[in-house]
């Protein structure tokens, strides 16, 4: 309706001789009333937010007074004078070396193995699949249980093996392990992207490639992992930009302890913010995260170039 | 070179695999296992050492004391079983309807001026942390006085960049010739969205409605700084409080009992409708 009654209006005396805008207006108009309910929202709680927190950021704000500016303040006070700000920082990095790399090859020897021809496959991979789609509060709370040091079943099976379990949650040396080896229970969520990437590579290259001799390793390391390198490189960004958001499990199931040994960057952000109401110094931490998140990102994009190859490649040679 | 699934040429597993497999699997499959023979366990049976995997006596004492008692809350536990319902239907409803009607223009208007600059600015989004919008928005939902009130937990999570980012993809594969014919025959463009472009990218919005019920039934931080008091809470984070906090082990029993009730709509909804995840999985193109 206001669309007839706009081009009513407006373009009603140019419509006979340019009809082609008569069209691309009314296509327009059409194409804005049916992202503005999406944009509004998007400004409204995505864009806006993000230009305001920046700005926050360089001020001192604890809700109840008036934002007070204080120039980079909030940043300097960051990287020289807060007591965890850098140990959050080594904590979480800690986690991404460890668990994203064993993540991805775990995940890739899991795909792997379901790349065969096996009966029900469907099956498997619902099953391999299960965790990412109960992660959260639930698997938080139960791991907390397996892990319990006395009456938890995984200090149960090590007994069983002859070894005394570590107090893991419980323990600051094996807290942030715990947290890692949990990490892996869920790597199905990469297993199934790189099992969709293993079957699209034609049978044929394995096919030609046994003819001219090459082995199962072989035809692992020179035609598998080539043409999956894509894929091995959209999870690795997902695997940085994931840990530096992780925040549940460490909230739940340790609360950062013992001994802020599992502080998280985002779990210390939290505790700034919304906790001590440092509004300001949240906003420059949250600043910050993005920052090196979008530096990581950037950092494998640019090396991608040296190990990521892409289908199209193969015509240029 | 898209599904090219080809299983009748794919070399057989060999015997050391399958138990590699079956190993995993198990392993996989035990914290599961665990969980809900665990919610059907009487209290004797669960502190016991050596502990015990299966239940031998089970009994849906835990359910009861879950539903009932929660002594230490004053709200039913149905209350929160509401809450999640209603705001995750809410948010997955109004989520999808909004992220297909902005892709749809993206998609198949490219006259439209300022497509292209829209679009990077929603990609660009997608890479940002969403820490960095969450202490404004607070104060947004604060200053509104929505703290506390359902629109505080849907309005934050329903314009989000990943939903409109996937419909796009999808729509874009739809042929022009197709919506073009439609409008031949007189439908608005209201009509070629609903009848045409909608029912096309059947796999996509499915897929959508899945990993967006997962995330907003599992979402933990939403609930946790925009609810205040009991009655508003939803069941993830109540989870966190029943038993006591890190480190307690407290009422295990309606913990386990709980964990069962959150768990068991994620793993129904995706057993069923994972042949469309995996369908769009094959064609998002995420391989490239």
């Amino acid at each position: 309706m206001v669309a007839t009654t706009a081009k009513g209006t407006t373009v009603a005396a140019t419509a006979k001789r340019r009809k082609g805008l008569t069209l691309a207006r009314r296509e327009a108009m059409w194409a804005y009333l049916l992202i503005s309910p999406w944009l509004i929202g998007f400004i409204w709680l995505t864009a806006g937010p993000m230009i305001a927190s920046a700005v926050l950021s360089l001020t001192e704000y604890d809700v109840i007074n008036p934002p007070r500016f204080v120039g980079l303040g909030n940043w300097i006070y960051m990287f020289t004078a807060d007591p965890l700000f850098w140990h959050s920082l080594r904590v979480t990095l800690t986690y991404a070396v460890v668990a994203i790399p064993l993540g991805l090859v775990l995940g890739l020897t899991l795909a792997l193995l379901l790349n065969t021809r096996i009966p029900a496959i469907a099956v498997w991979r619902t099953i391999y699949y299960m965790p990412s789609v109960v992660s959260g509060v639930a698997v938080a709370v139960l791991w907390s249980y397996i892990f319990n040091p006395r009456f938890g079943i995984l200090n149960w099976l090590l007994s069983l093996a002859g070894i005394r379990g570590p107090g893991w949650l419980s323990s600051t040396e094996w807290a942030l392990p715990a947290l890692i080896i949990m990490s892996l229970w869920s790597v199905g969520g990469g297993m199934i992207i790189y099992l969709a990437g293993l079957q699209s590579i034609p049978t044929t290259l394995y096919e030609a490639a046994t003819i001219d001799g090459a082995g199962a390793w072989q035809r692992f390391w020179k035609i598998t992992l080539p043409l999956i390198t894509p894929i091995i490189f959209y999870n690795l960004v997902i695997g940085i930009i994931g840990t530096f958001q992780y925040f549940v499990n460490a909230y739940v199931m340790t609360g950062g302890g013992p001994a802020n040994a599992t502080l998280f960057y985002n779990l210390y952000l939290y505790r700034n913010t919304f906790r001590w109401s440092r509004l300001g110094f949240g906003s420059a931490m949250a600043w910050f995260l993005l920052f090196v998140v979008l530096v990581m990102t950037l950092l494998v994009f640019k090396s991608s170039a040296m190990w990521v190859y892409y289908e199209g490649e193969l015509k240029k040679e | 070179m898209k599904k090219k699934y080809q299983a009748g040429r794919r070399r057989e597993a060999t015997t050391w695999e399958y138990l590699v497999l079956t190993v995993l699997a198990l392993i996989t499959m035990l914290p599961i296992v665990y969980m809900v023979s665990t919610a059907f366990k009487p209290l004797e049976e669960m502190f016991l050492y050596p502990p015990r995997f299966l239940v031998r006596h089970p009994t849906l004492r835990n359910f009861a004391e879950l539903l009932i008692a929660m002594d230490a809350l004053s709200v039913p536990f149905a209350r929160y079983l509401f809450n999640s319902l209603f705001v995750t239907v809410a948010t997955v409803v109004l989520g999808v309807i909004l992220s297909s009607m902005a892709a749809y223009p993206l998609a198949k208007y490219p006259r439209m001026p300022g497509n292209k600059l829209f679009f990077s600015i929603v990609v660009s989004t997608l890479m940002f942390a969403p820490e960095v919008t969450q202490i404004p928005r607070y104060l947004i939902v604060d200053r509104l006085g929505l703290i506390d009130a359902y629109a505080a937990l849907i309005l934050p999570v329903i314009a989000g960049s990943y939903g409109l980012f996937l419909m796009k993809q999808f729509m874009e594969q739809i042929p022009v010739e197709l919506i073009e014919a439609a409008k031949i025959d007189g439908a608005g463009e209201w009509q070629v969205f609903w009848r045409v472009v909608m029912p096309l990218v059947r796999p996509a919005w499915i897929t959508l409605t899945i990993f967006s019920f997962i995330g907003t039934w599992n979402d933990f931080f939403t609930p946790l700084i925009f609810t205040r008091s009991e009655q508003m809470k939803t069941l993830p984070l109540v989870m966190s409080t029943i038993g006591g906090g890190p480190g307690q082990v407290a009422r295990w029993g309606a913990v386990a009992a709980a964990s069962l009730v959150v768990t068991l709509p994620t793993i129904i909804l995706f057993v069923l409708l994972q042949r469309y995840v995996m369908e769009t999985m094959a064609h998002s193109g995420i391989k490239a």
